[in-house]
């Protein structure tokens, strides 16, 4: 940095030196003494409004430009702790012995409400360039420092039942050198005719973070009414045709491929949404 | 400390305190100053009242996607009216002058940086007393807003800022105090309609309308038609919230 040149730091590391002039760096700490780690942007103003541009447009069924306005856009930074969570201690194994116990992960873990704004993937062996920017605007962090012991039980809830065999024992847990991760993001609000949106991009990659469903309602509504007139009519015509002329075996035929056609249809888009929307990787977990 | 800080209405040097406001000790007036150099703020009228902003928000739910079933059960906080600072950066494009906001302050309401604002037409800040000072340098912004951070002007914009309740959540929403535009966050325009109940009422009641037949083919025909007609055309208002 004094030379100029960006400062890497490994994702879960606290010093690095410069690749070019040698100078050691550490990361630095906020007035509570919690390691910040600000990340720079890879993505500038323009690059991000394309990128928002060519995914609103596919989200859209190849919507236009025309079809939409992008209204305000700004960076914002999502604070993301990052720390290795240990658990340390004793249990007592099947056949009576006592054995140690000592298991530690890396973790990521939203300090902010995810449920709008989503939760940045990272990639295994994602670095840190060090942002000189020191104040942007960015979430609030809900999930404070001296929480972090009690997250880290539940995250590594399931490796310790597993390593233990669900017997008694005493483990610690700790959060271990917990540093606030500044994540880069970029908000952009557009406007369809439909209302308007919010779109959350990752500032490093230009990826989507809160995977907006931008369902054009009223078009699924009505396509969804369509096709049950469309199998209603096609029962009830068995219905009608069983009742005036007493051809029950077309009627039957009639109102079977009628009601089977709905329910084979939705029950086709409810699988197809189950896929789709399967969680990806849960926030919080070493390499996810 | 910047060095060689002066006063931008009398060009007196600088030499008090490092806090914003600044105040000149020769003309006494109160001015912001950076890195690249001091200048006035200036400040955008309040145009609307705390009912009219009350009312636009009313006004705005009823728009907005969760529509009448929204507008009807949502409990709004009490509004409050805030001054925010916010860079107004100016750059040529094709020729023609382009303003970016963007916010001065690290909190950023929804909103907040759609406004069109242009500084000059608007009076200078005498008085700092409703204002927060500005917190991030403009030189943040350059890089990654594509700007000349020496471009950049104060404004301290006015927004009605208030808190809604819906369905055990809260949310914020923000009404520009000049002109009365709504903007609210995501909960409310990520609602999802499930359509499959009404769709499955509209498939039951088709079919057994088919059993007017058995008296008439045409009031059977009449009856499906009518009824598919009406589940299409309300088809909007249908469905149940997930």
């Amino acid at each position: 940095m004094e030379c100029g040149t960006p400062i890497q730091f490994e994702e879960f590391g606290f010093s690095s030196t410069c690749p070019k002039c040698g100078a050691a760096h550490r990361l630095p700490r906020d007035a509570s003494g919690v390691w910040i780690a600000t990340y720079s942007y890879n993505l500038d103003i323009i690059q991000a409004t394309g990128a928002a541009t060519a995914l609103i447009c596919r989200k859209l069924g190849g919507a236009r430009k025309a079809d939409f306005d992008i209204i305000e856009r700004y960076p914002l930074y999502l604070p993301v702790w990052k720390f290795t969570a240990r658990a340390q201690g004793w249990f007592i194994a099947k056949d009576g012995r006592t054995l140690p116990l000592d298991i530690e992960k890396h973790v990521r873990v939203p300090g902010y409400d995810t449920s709008y704004i989503g939760f940045p993937e990272f990639h295994e062996g994602t670095h840190a360039v060090i942002s000189s920017e020191t104040c942007f605007p960015s979430l609030q962090v809900k999930l404070k420092p001296d929480v972090l012991e009690q997250k880290t039980e539940e995250l590594m809830q399931k490796e310790v039942e597993h390593a233990t065999g669900g017997s008694a024992g005493r483990i610690k847990y700790t959060a271990e050198e917990p540093v606030l991760c500044l994540h880069p993001a970029w908000v952009m609000r557009f406007r369809t005719k439909n209302g308007e949106h919010t779109l959350v991009l990752d500032g490093l990659t230009g990826a989507e973070i809160n995977h907006l469903d931008i369902r054009l309602r009223d078009e699924k509504q009505l396509a969804e009414t369509v096709l049950a007139v469309s199998c209603g009519i096609i029962a009830a015509s068995g219905v009608a045709i069983g009742a005036a002329s007493g051809w029950h075996g077309l009627a039957v035929g009639l109102i079977v491929s009628g009601i089977g056609l709905f329910v084979a249809v939705n029950a086709l888009r409810f699988i197809l949404r189950a896929e789709h929307s399967r969680p990806r990787a849960k926030p919080g977990r070493a390499g996810a | 400390m910047p060095q060689g800080v002066r006063c931008p209405a009398c060009g007196t040097p600088f030499s008090g305190e490092y806090a914003l406001p600044a105040v000149c000790t020769r003309c006494g007036v109160r001015f912001y100053f950076d890195e690249f150099g001091s200048l006035v703020p200036h400040v955008a009228e309040c145009s609307l009242n705390e009912s009219d902003a009350t009312a636009r928000v009313r006004e705005w739910a009823a728009t907005v996607k969760g529509g009448k079933e929204f507008s009807r059960h949502f409990e709004l906080a009490r509004m409050e009216l805030r001054y925010y600072p916010l860079f107004v950066f100016s750059r040529a494009q094709n020729g023609s002058p382009v303003r970016i906001v963007a916010s001065a302050v690290p909190d950023c309401e929804p909103g907040i940086t759609s406004v069109n604002v242009i500084p000059p037409s608007l009076k200078e800040a005498v008085d700092w007393s409703n204002f927060t000072p500005p917190k991030i340098s403009p030189a943040s912004y350059g890089k990654i807003m594509n700007v000349d951070p020496s471009s950049r002007a104060l404004v301290f914009y006015p927004f009605w800022c208030t808190q809604y309740v819906y369905r055990g959540k809260l949310s914020k929403v923000t009404i520009d105090a000049c002109n009365g535009y709504v903007s609210g966050d995501l909960n409310v325009e990520i609602e999802k309609r499930n359509p499959l109940p009404a769709a499955a009422a509209s498939l039951v009641a088709i079919t057994l309308e088919g059993a007017l037949a058995y008296f008439n083919w045409l009031f059977a025909l009449t009856a499906i038609t009518v009824t598919g007609a009406f589940f299409i055309y309300t088809s909007r208002e249908w469905g149940v919230k997930e």
